[in-house]
């Protein structure tokens, strides 16, 4: 059915904000080539009228109390999310001017 | 060389017409965020800048790895109010979807939205326009879903700095049909809009806070053109005049870019109200595909019926409803019970004073709250219970005129100062010598000495000339500074002057 | 101590003081660093003899020298925690050069709940990153090495934790299954694995792969030890909106009131044709059967049962679990966490800065993310994602259908034994097919478990796949007790 060839890899590996060398595109091509075909057998089950199983449960949405719990700070006072940040400047994560 | 927009022939003469969606952001006045724990809203007085940087976060709103949404019970509950205040169908079974693009302000990579089944669907609501707001139109609603705000980047030399504190705020957004023809048909929607939401309790309406954002979708057409012309969207304005202001230039700057021959191109635009024009974003570097997908960690929405009824009967008096009770309980014009309305604290404080008042009073009320008071107040931006003003002292005033202790001018005067100072309104009539002077025998004195200093006025105004009553009512309201009660001083000069 | 020491056996040694927490710690860890099968990422030892020395003291002074079991049924109990699951303030990289230096802010609730019950975390164990894959060869830590067999693979993704309970170097582990990744490494490592109902067990804290299908799950060295973990896990969490409101039944007294009296009688076993078919190894086809033939003997009802859609189960999970894969990997952009390449601070564009830290994804990461963003994106969304939701929906039917007639079905966990290192790593789709017998029990949510029956003529062993209907772990556990001592 689709074709998958290197144009079709470049325009999705943009989407997915993923670098992929020479060699990587002529791999991809070959084994999500070969996947897709894989997958192709789907087009032989007759599926109208079945709803899609999206969910893992079959229960519904259980709600959250509106109920403030803090995260709180390490033991500098710093927010204690920040504590992986690779960067960090007046308890804002820092990035590149380019993408801000 | 003949131009055409929409297979329509088009030159400097023809005739455009604008056509408005606009799609609105409330952020909700919940206490935790949509789907983690961390705070949502500021606390009263406070501002976005006060906060501490990403102090109003968890690992859940920081997306960290391993993190899951769980959705706060009380913004549901709000996305419901809204929607029935709007007349939406309300869709017992809703769901979350992923929306995804790179941000750094979007911690996920993507947010979570409701794309195929939003909460609400299929409302409207109607618009007063005309300068007395007799006219009233009614403007579809599309739809209104339930979403998480993104986070701020503030901008340095150089680089950026990510801050999560707003990043999972809950929103509603409230998406209307482009049924919109005028740039103030789209203000007096946002200000229904705001004036419902506000007094529904649902949001804090914080216009400089950004709880109340607007997108503007404007395309215009020539008049009588059946399709839609291509849209400009105008992110993120956040007061009402400015959207307004913004469209009149997109729909100034669309018809120029039509009749220069060129076409109009489908893209995002930012407003900038200090050079009051339009700019287009940069432009993008690929077509956005948002991959839409219902989000496998939220199973649906499902809402009884009996939960809506109960949201339903617990809903406050709208605005409409109030406009209309103020009509009909206090006499008052259209236009001065939407106005009163149109705000919470504003119908609040105008029915605290009426109480002390008296409602034969609420006429002359309504006229210092729309006026003088609520002239104050707008301009400093803030709410009137955030004000030094207080319901009794605008009851003082109304009977204080009313009683001809004062005039409607001294009137104004107190308001502008009870706006700085507050205080009790005797007083500051007693302090300031603002009583009206009604006594006979102080006024007649001055009116025969002025009509003995103009004679050859009082020769023209014998042989005709009625205006000239104007100046000496005048001259002798100077004379007395003002303090003159006006109706009394008026008879007393013109029985004078017919000698 | 012996290498097949269960949670009770330890709990009665310590009650005799033959041994206490700290020292049975300190005894793993010697073998940890001993062991030259590369099972743990990261090790946290201050803060378990820390935590270790305090159980012991406590064991003394307020316990009377008795494991309080009803209180604390996993008391100073040592458990390997696969890398995918967070430790507040201990590294979690989910195998991924991404997170090198991650250190979470926060405890998975599966974690916190063992924790709370006495349980000791030795460490982080290896696995597939992100736990893709099937041979725990795709780790940016390196291979784990197959417990008995150095030349193959221990299976994936929880590879570390097959290998790290097999090769005794911690009590029971934790694992996740997405589509196999529990079961399979059981099977191939020779240990009981279970893979619990989807909603089960909080998947807070656990690394997303697929959201609709990752679970949380014990391996372990006994089918009651498997019960245990399970038990102490499962329930309701706030933090976890895929929860499901079930009751939590005591299943270690099932297995306990099962082992007293092992029988099948009266247990009707399904046997779906699918799931023998060519290209199974023989002496793995051989085991099965002979295991079903010894339940039949001893009085199960053996039932034919059919799974049609079951070819389909690859591709349907291919499609599904890497839709979900690529959004949950959107969050890797390095600004928050994770490692942030020199080259991305000096991108010119955003899209660089983000492919430059991306860049930090193994190949097969790689190659899952764009398969989701492809099956996701405009155009393809109908006939990729949606249609696989729709088989999806039919797999689960087909097991509804069938536990209509059967309590418990069973089969092959896979199609051989451990292979060689490097055997499928070229061969991606090969390598996917490893898991057509785990997939679809996964694409229901139905739990299901690995028990180990037998080994092949290489000393390789042999796992029976169990699967029952959904929060029917009682089921599950009382079947897999009956084939635990009937092959032992």
């Amino acid at each position: 059915m689709i074709e998958v060839n290197e144009g079709l890899i470049r325009k999705v590996a943009e989407l997915s904000r993923l670098e992929l060398n020479e060699q990587e595109i002529q791999e991809y091509v070959k084994s999500i080539g070969d996947i897709l075909k894989h997958v192709d057998q789907l087009s032989q089950v007759n599926t109208d009228g079945i709803e899609p199983m999206v969910y893992g449960v079959d229960d519904t949405l259980r709600l959250r109390p509106d109920e403030v719990i803090e995260f709180g700070t390490d033991e500098h006072g710093k927010p204690k999310v920040l504590s992986s940040a690779p960067e960090v400047m007046d308890d804002g994560y820092k990035v590149p001017q380019i993408i801000g | 060389m003949s131009l055409t927009h929409l297979g329509i022939p088009v030159d400097q003469n023809t005739e455009f017409e604008t056509v408005i969606g606009l799609e609105v952001h409330v952020q909700l006045a919940t206490n935790s965020k949509q789907f983690s724990t961390a705070r949502a809203r500021l606390e009263a007085g406070k501002s976005v800048t006060d906060e501490a940087v990403n102090s109003n976060t968890t690992p859940v709103c920081a997306g960290h790895p391993g993190t899951l949404p769980a959705l706060n019970k009380t913004a549901v509950e709000y996305a419901i109010r809204t929607g029935l205040a709007t007349d939406c169908k309300i869709n017992l079974k809703s769901i979350f979807a992923r929306k995804h693009y790179f941000y750094p302000d979007l911690p996920k990579g993507y947010q979570i939205s409701q794309f195929d089944l939003p909460i609400c669907e299929h409302g409207h609501l109607d618009v007063e326009l005309g300068e007395t707001g007799e006219v009233t139109k009614r403007i579809g609603i599309t739809r209104i879903h339930m979403e998480e705000d993104a986070g701020k980047n503030v901008h340095m030399s150089g680089f950026s700095l990510v801050n999560l504190n707003r990043a999972g705020v809950p929103l509603v957004e409230v998406v209307s049909e482009p049924d919109m023809r005028s740039p103030a048909e789209a203000g007096a929607y946002l200000r229904k809009l705001y004036a419902i939401v506000t007094c529904l309790g649902v949001c804090d309406g914080n216009l400089q806070e950004g709880n109340f954002r607007c997108d503007a979708n404007v395309s215009i057409r020539p008049k009588g053109a059946k399709g839609f012309g291509t849209r400009a969207e105008i992110k993120n304005v956040n007061s009402f005049r400015f959207v307004e202001k913004a469209i009149e230039f997109e729909v100034e700057r669309q018809r120029q870019v039509i009749l220069s021959g060129d076409k109009v191109i489908q893209e995002t635009r930012l407003y900038d109200s200090q050079k009051n024009q339009t700019f287009s974003m940069r432009t993008k570097e690929e077509a956005e595909d948002y991959r839409y997908f219902p989000d496998p960690d939220l199973p649906p929405l499902v809402i009884s019926q009996a939960t809506v009824d109960a949201i339903k009967a617990a809903l406050p008096e709208l605005p409409d409803q109030k406009r209309d009770r103020y009509i009909k309980d206090y006499g008052l014009s259209r236009y001065d019970a939407g106005a009163l309305s149109s705000t919470q604290s504003l119908g609040q404080f105008f029915e605290l004073a009426v109480k002390l008042s008296g409602t034969e009073l609420a006429k002359s009320l309504a006229n210092l709250l729309i006026g003088e008071a609520a002239r104050l107040i707008n301009d400093a931006g803030i709410e009137i219970q955030d004000s030094k003003f207080e319901p009794k002292a605008f009851a003082d005033l109304v009977k204080a005129i009313a009683d001809k202790t004062i005039s409607v001018t001294a009137a104004k005067q107190i308001i502008t100062i009870l706006y700085t100072e507050g205080g009790d309104v005797g007083s500051i009539i007693d302090r300031e010598g603002l009583k009206q002077v009604s006594d006979l025998s102080l006024l007649e004195p001055i009116i025969e000495q002025i009509i003995a200093a103009n004679p050859k006025q009082l020769e023209d105004y014998r042989s005709g000339k009625d205006k000239l009553l104007g100046f000496f009512v005048g001259q002798a309201m100077k004379a007395t500074q003002g303090k003159a009660n006006p109706a009394l001083l008026q008879e007393l000069v013109t029985k004078k002057l017919k000698g | 101590m012996s290498n097949t020491k269960t949670i009770r056996e330890i709990h009665d040694a310590f009650d005799a003081g033959i041994t206490n927490p700290l020292a049975l710690t300190q005894a793993f860890y010697s073998k940890i660093d001993q062991s030259k099968h590369n099972a743990f990422i990261t090790l946290c030892k201050d803060r378990a003899l820390k935590q270790a020395e305090q159980l012991t003291q406590d064991l003394k002074s307020k316990h009377g020298g008795k494991v309080p079991r009803g209180t604390h049924p996993l008391y100073g109990i040592p458990l390997g925690i696969k890398d995918v699951l967070t430790m507040d303030g201990v590294r979690t990289t989910a195998a991924s050069k991404m997170l090198d230096n991650y250190i979470s802010p926060y405890t998975a609730t599966a974690v916190q709940k063992l924790e709370n019950a006495g349980a000791i975390s030795l460490g982080k164990l290896n696995m597939d990153e992100f736990a893709m894959g099937s041979s725990n060869e795709n780790s940016a830590y390196g291979n784990v090495l197959h417990p008995t067999h150095p030349d193959r693979v221990p299976g994936g993704s929880s590879g570390g934790s097959g290998t790290a309970v097999a090769a005794d170097l911690c009590v029971a582990a934790l694992g996740t299954d997405t589509g196999g990744s529990i079961r399979l490494p059981a099977s191939f490592c020779g240990i009981v694995g279970m893979k619990p109902t989807y909603g089960r067990i909080s998947r807070y804290g656990q690394i997303a792969f697929a959201s609709s299908l990752d679970q949380i799950g014990p391996m372990t060295k006994s089918v009651e030890d498997a019960a245990l973990l399970t038990q102490v896990m499962s329930g309701v969490d706030m933090y976890d909106s895929t929860t499901a409101d079930q009751p939590v039944e005591d299943w270690v007294k099932v297995v306990r009131d099962t082992a007293a009296n092992p029988s099948p009688q009266g247990m009707r076993i399904g046997v779906p044709k699918e799931y023998f078919i060519d290209g199974i190894d023989s002496e793995v086809r051989q085991a099965i059967e002979d295991t079903i033939e010894k339940l039949k003997a001893q009085g199960a009802e053996i039932v034919p049962v059919s799974l049609p859609h079951t070819e389909y189960a690859v591709a349907t999970y291919y499609v599904v679990a890497v839709s979900e894969a690529s959004s949950n990997l959107s969050r890797y952009d390095g600004v928050r966490f994770g490692v942030r390449p020199k080259a991305a601070m000096e991108a010119g564009s955003p899209a660089e800065f983000y492919k430059k830290v991306r860049a930090n994804f193994g190949a097969e990461v790689k190659r899952r993310i764009i398969l989701g963003t492809f099956a996701l994106s405009s155009g393809y969304y109908d006939a990729y994602y949606r249609k696989a939701g729709q088989v999806r929906r039919l797999m689960r039917n087909d097991f509804e259908a069938a536990f209509k007639n059967v309590d418990v079905i069973v089969s092959p966990v896979a199609p051989t034994t451990a292979f060689k290192i490097g055997e499928k790593a070229k061969n991606p789709l090969q390598m996917y097919l490893t898991d057509i017998f785990t997939i679809p029990a996964s694409m229901a949510g139905l739990p299901a478990m690995s028990v180990p029956v037998a080994k092949d003529h290489q000393g390789l062993s042999i796992g029976m796949h169990l699967i029952a209907p959904r929060f029917k772990e009682g089921v599950l556990l009382k079947a897999a007790t009956i084939v635990e001592r009937i092959s032992s």
